[in-house]
């Protein structure tokens, strides 16, 4: 799991820009970060099994 | 929030760089610092030519460029990296990445271009050139931007670091390094412009 590290690192800097958008700007854009999310899901799912 | 994007990036790819001295010793001291430099040349090169975007007044500089511009690259390279190997069970310690390994290093920075673009826009931290076409707030452009660096840095790296250690392979990767950003950024200024885009 500590390979991965980085790839939740990038799950918190998502989580954060979650939190500016809706708290600086009332909306949250999620459809563009979808595949990004994805993408990190497969991941984790592929070493967790 | 300028600042606290900066600052978080900035604590993000430092982890990073640990990550990777951790995990590939002096290999990986040296990937970031190629990454490094090639995002330095590249991003200056942006700013210099005035091509493709501008920055906000940011407060961390480096050069002409903001320290954010120069240091994600590095970072989402070495995202990019962490998730093909994840991905295909490959390591670029063996200096030959498959075509898989590629792609799918590719596809993973299209997809963050996907998460970025968008981001920066409404924050007003990145300027595209008025008359960029963008669907969703992400330019068309960055769809072939982002991958196409990724791989040509990959390729570089891999067929230098197969050479054995030494000044001249040192000279080589930066001349290497240097060459690519130039012509990245003339070449998608170039597409861009011949595509309308």
């Amino acid at each position: 799991m500590f390979r991965l590290l980085p790839l939740l690192l990038l799950a918190a800097m998502i989580v954060v820009g979650f939190g500016i958008e809706a708290a600086f700007f009332d909306r949250v854009v999620w459809l563009t970060k979808l595949p990004l999310i994805a993408m990190l899901a497969l991941a984790f799912w592929k070493k967790l099994r | 929030m300028h600042l606290f994007i900066e600052l978080l990036t900035l604590l993000f790819f430092l982890a990073t760089v640990a990550h990777a001295v951790w995990l590939r010793g002096k290999s990986g001291a040296g990937l970031f610092g190629a990454l490094l430099f090639l995002g330095f040349v590249r991003e200056n090169f942006v700013i210099l030519r005035e091509v493709l975007y501008g920055f906000a007044p940011l407060t961390l500089m480096l050069g002409k460029a903001p320290v954010i511009a120069s240091i994600i690259w590095g970072y989402s390279i070495y995202l990019a990296v962490i998730w093909a190997e994840a991905m295909t069970n490959e390591s670029l310690e063996d200096r030959r990445p498959s075509g898989r390994f590629l792609t799918l290093a590719a596809l993973f920075m299209i997809a963050l271009a996907c998460f970025y673009e968008p981001f920066l826009k409404l924050i007003d931290m990145a300027r595209w050139q008025s008359g960029t076409r963008v669907t969703l707030d992400v330019p068309w452009i960055t769809l072939i931007g982002y991958p196409s660096l990724t791989v040509l840095f990959l390729l570089l790296w891999c067929q230098v670091m197969r050479r054995p250690a030494g000044i001249a392979r040192t000279v080589l990767l930066l001349a290497g390094l240097t060459v690519i950003a130039l012509l990245h950024v003339i070449g998608l200024q170039g597409l861009k412009d011949l595509l309308r885009w």
